[in-house]
């Protein structure tokens, strides 16, 4: 194995694959920083450019798009509120929140250096123990896919100062997952005849408008002169202490989100979410999470890069893609004359070991490009806002647009962009509606099919071991703040 | 209009000179394939194959864009094109939810209203099952679900696509009721068979021959009119063989817009023609174990328009037409 | 101003309404597995109760959410903005995309938020190069041209 990484590391040394993935990386970090387009669009846009290439040299570069996207999603999250991909709800929560305070270059020093961490242990994983990982992976099927999405969404009640308002958020989030057809029989539901509904509601109109347009909107509002955010030089930069906080964040974070990237109906997004949720319940300063905590951010975006390392398990030891990106990955395969499937390890050995060599020299070179850069990306912020705020209504608008070119999207960036302005006003928090709203699907057709899959039977999230574990921690998730809310009574009395 | 008369008029022309030839003209400017699915679907990757032998191998001088316009079982991809009539610059490709979608939404059909042009490739299918199950044919299994009805899964893709299709015809031969369990997407569905969850799962040759090798996966019948004759795959007997009288294969083909040039259609089915016949194409085929019937214009209306029928068919019977 | 307070629990009540009513003709239970009601009726009545206890909470003063009402000046920079956005959907279509943008950033930086004139027109010009080189030249992005040519 040592030498098939060694003949692997040769392959991706070459200077001209060296060279591509450089490019790959630094089109992913581009792709991933605009609005709207994901690493996936940028990967299917770009797909046709890499024909004339080698097949190993154009993996490499697509797989570059692939993870540089991850740290590109960091920047539009961080600066202007807007997740890029449903990973980058939780970055944007405190990330953003921390760019309020100046702080800007910091989370994006960290945002890198916690994805560079967790890539880097990720790959080692997938070079390591891809054979037995897959197989764990395969353990997870419909029962736990839908305990896990209900451990998420009820985690969501947790996003804000008051539970009651997180909750009708996330209520609301899945209420408009309801609108298209019905997720498990395509049974037209809540479309009302609008063809343009059919489709459902997708994330990238409701996160750019409720997070990103809401955002300016109510920057506009609030007074005359729009003071822009103060970004002092000291700030920019870790801080001993900023480190210590993290470290164990980011390994908690890169581990978390390894699992989940591997299982193949689960994304980045669930990882993202479930591990910051794990740093906000072992944090000693729980308050701080939501209002710019460094360890959320870290651990956030350490959980989404290495799961979207992670899918590449499934993808090249059984030929199951496990994200949108690694898809196209897949299709670039066969495209390139390059079968996937569980034979492709053994087949093309040297092409998947440069892959892998690949992703060491990819995240090393987004490592390079983004720590001396986060300061002069944060100092974007310096702009005045008069200026910067039509700059991203109409940025996030043509991105939406290149999403799904369609003008429907647009309209439904503005819609979701008074929404969002709207729940500001009433104290909504607007994070539990867009997380609810990727989890939706994933919860209500994985109960159904696990209910087709045991015959009707719901002894079947009993009966599987993983599925009895995770309907523990929903049981405990659900019961714990009821017994709180009954003890503080009982202080109260007492 | 004037323009467009004038030419219309020159190829009338022309063709009454040369009145054994078809009436061919070229469209101008680029190119536009909208695919329904997303990129890396089937017919994302086979029309991103065309466009590339087209324009590699000069056949289609003009410059081809593949563009996904994806969603909504494909009805974002055909409502596009449908909205362009008489446009030379896109082709809609022709996939399975591009005739099913209609018949599940209720909404006009599709086929009925846009240009054939041609149909060009096709994918046979086979039944697989679990490698430790004790299923040796497909009689075995025909025998347990009659012993106990709707307990035999199938793993599928999304509702009322190819594998729910495969899956009503194989309950109506044999007189059996399956658990068909739809999934999001066919890796999806993969990922549950391949977890040991159901019984059954529908897979390509190509794709179903790799999870035999690997030792994931144990063949029942294929749905093909014939056995084939690669080595491996020759031993896999068909349904028909094995009293269960169904021939099922996936398709894709591409139409124009509505009340396209006939002329300009004409040309397009042939370029599609000469892709068909490039070495780079054949080999393609080869190595998915594909095959390439061709069906052109007048003969590709009437396959689509038998494939329409057997979609309603199917469809009716599983109660998911409306 | 405690009848505006009430406005997102009244919001989440009438949705849960539509909802039910819009989920009329489907089934709740579908075979052995919930059907294409299920989820919706229990959203609905989740929605319901949970605006209930909202509503609770702020009678009895012990709620933690509070309103955040725009000036007067305010409210009209964002309705002028929305205004704008809806004139961009609109005319994209009719004069091409890339024009639209163009004249809503002018509409927003001039009219809007009274910005100078030259650094104005550098943002627009940044713009459009930076939109048209990335989204339309490079990643060749099919952005709506004008109809009428």
């Amino acid at each position: 194995m040592i030498d098939a990484l060694l003949q692997g590391f040769a392959v991706a040394f070459q200077p001209g694959n060296l060279m591509f993935i450089f490019l790959g990386v630094l089109v992913g970090q581009i792709v991933g920083a605009l609005p709207g387009l994901g690493p996936a669009a940028g990967m299917a846009l770009l797909l046709p450019l890499t024909f004339g290439l080698e097949p190993v040299t154009a993996i490499m570069m697509l797989a570059g798009i692939m993870y540089g996207g991850q740290y590109g999603g960091t920047l539009t999250s961080v600066l202007i509120n807007v997740p890029g991909e449903a990973s980058g709800v939780m970055t944007a929560m405190d990330g953003h929140a921390m760019a309020r305070k100046g702080r800007a270059g910091a989370a994006l020093s960290i945002a890198a250096i916690g994805s560079f961490i967790a890539g880097i242990g990720a790959v080692a994983a997938v070079a390591v123990i891809t054979p037995p990982l897959a197989s764990f992976g395969l353990k997870f099927n419909a029962p736990e896919y839908f305990l896990l999405a209900a451990l998420g969404i009820i985690a969501t009640g947790s996003l804000g100062q008051a539970p009651i308002r997180s909750l009708l958020a996330g209520v609301l989030g899945l209420t408009i997952a309801l609108i298209g057809v019905d997720p498990l029989t395509g049974t037209p539901r809540l479309n009302f005849g609008f063809p343009a509904l059919y489709q459902g509601i997708d994330f990238i109109p409701v996160a750019i408008g409720v997070f990103g347009i809401a955002e300016v909107l109510a920057s506009l509002e609030r007074s005359e002169k729009i003071e822009p955010i103060k970004t002092r030089l000291k700030d920019m930069w870790l801080t001993a202490e900023d480190w210590a906080t993290c470290r164990f964040s980011i390994l908690r974070g890169g581990v978390i989100g390894l699992f989940v990237g591997i299982m193949p109906g689960a994304g980045a997004s669930v990882a993202s979410l479930l591990s910051y949720l794990t740093e906000r319940r072992f944090s000693k300063h729980p308050e701080r999470f939501g209002n710019g905590a460094i360890d959320g951010v870290a651990a956030a975006e350490a959980a989404n890069n290495s799961a979207a390392h992670g899918a590449l398990i499934p993808m090249l030891s059984l030929g199951i893609p496990g994200s949108a990106s690694s898809a196209v990955l897949l299709a670039a395969l066969i495209l390139h004359g390059i079968k996937p499937g569980p034979m492709l390890m053994a087949q093309e050995g040297a092409l998947v070991w440069g892959l892998i060599a690949s992703m060491f020299l990819g995240n090393v070179f987004l490592l390079i490009l983004n720590l001396p850069m986060a300061p002069l990306f944060a100092a974007l912020l310096r702009i005045p806002y008069t200026y910067l705020a039509p700059g991203i209504l109409v940025i996030s608008l043509v991105g939406a647009y290149a999403a799904t070119l369609s003008m429907g999207t647009v309209w439904m960036c503005i819609a979701f962009g008074i929404l969002g302005w709207l729940m500001m006003k009433f104290d909504i928090p607007r994070a539990p509606l867009v997380l609810a709203l990727v989890l939706a699907p994933l919860m209500e057709s994985s109960l159904r099919q696990s209910l087709l899959l045991s015959l009707g039977s719901p002894m079947i999230f009993i009966e599987r071991p993983i599925a009895a574990v995770l309907l523990v921690a929903v049981l405990f998730s659900l019961i714990a703040p009821i017994v709180r809310v009954m003890r503080r009574r009982d202080k109260v009395k007492a | 209009m004037l323009k467009l008369n004038l030419g219309a008029a020159l190829v009338l022309g022309l063709s009454v000179a040369a009145a054994s030839a078809q009436d061919m003209r070229a469209p101008e400017g680029p190119i536009e394939f909208t695919v329904g699915a997303g990129a890396g679907g089937t017919p994302d990757v086979i029309m991103r194959t065309v466009a590339q032998i087209m324009n590699e191998e000069g056949i289609v001088e003009n410059p081809i864009v593949v563009q996904n316009r994806s969603g909504a079982g494909h009805s974002n991809a055909y409502n596009h094109v449908l909205a362009l009539p008489g446009d030379e610059n896109t082709l809609l490709t022709l996939a399975s939810p591009v005739f099913t979608t209609p018949i599940v939404q209720g909404t006009p059909s599709v086929i009925d209203q846009i240009t054939p042009i041609a149909g060009f490739i096709q994918t046979e299918l086979m039944l697989l099952t679990t490698p430790d199950s004790a299923w040796t044919g497909l009689q075995d299994m025909v025998a347990a679900a009659t012993a106990a009805p709707g307990t035999v899964r199938v793993a599928g893709g999304a509702s009322g696509g190819n594998d729910h299709v495969a899956t009503g015809l194989i309950e109506t031969a044999a007189g059996i009721t399956l658990t068909y369990i739809p999934h999001e997407s066919g890796g999806a569905a993969r990922a549950t068979f391949l977890g040991g969850n159901v019984e059954l799962h529908f897979a390509t040759l190509s794709e179903g021959m790799e999870q035999i090798t690997a030792g994931t996966a144990k063949p029942l019948a294929i749905l093909s009119a014939a056995r084939r004759t690669e080595p491996g795959v020759a031993d896999i007997p068909t349904a028909q063989e094995q009293g269960v009288d169904v021939v099922y294969t996936q398709f894709w083909g591409v139409g124009g817009p509505p009340n396209l040039d006939p002329a300009v259609a004409a040309w397009w089915a042939d370029k599609f023609r000469q892709v068909t016949e490039t070495q780079r194409w054949k080999d393609g085929l080869a190595a998915n174990m594909q095959t390439g019937n061709f069906y052109a214009l007048d003969e590709a209306k009437t396959y689509f328009a038998a494939e329409q029928e057997t979609f309603r068919t199917v469809l009716t019977k599983i109660g998911l037409a409306k | 101003m405690r009848l505006l307070q009430a406005v997102p629990a009244i919001f989440m009540i009438c949705l849960a309404v539509g909802v039910m009513a819009g989920t009329a003709g489907l089934n709740f239970w579908d075979g052995f597995t919930p059907g294409a009601r299920f989820f919706p009726a229990w959203l609905a009545g989740a929605g319901v109760l949970l605006s209930l206890a909202l509503l609770l909470t702020q009678w009895r003063g012990t709620d933690a959410g509070e309103l955040d009402l725009p000036d007067k000046p305010g409210a009209l920079r964002v309705l002028a903005t929305v205004a704008g956005l809806v004139v961009l959907a609109l005319l994209a279509t009719q004069v091409g995309m890339l024009p639209a943008l163009v004249l809503f950033v002018l509409y927003m930086l001039l009219g809007v938020l009274r910005a100078p004139l030259w650094p104005s027109l550098l943002t627009v010009l940044v713009l459009a190069v930076g939109i048209e080189g990335i989204f339309v030249r490079w990643l060749a992005v099919p952005l709506p041209t004008a109809t009428f040519f």
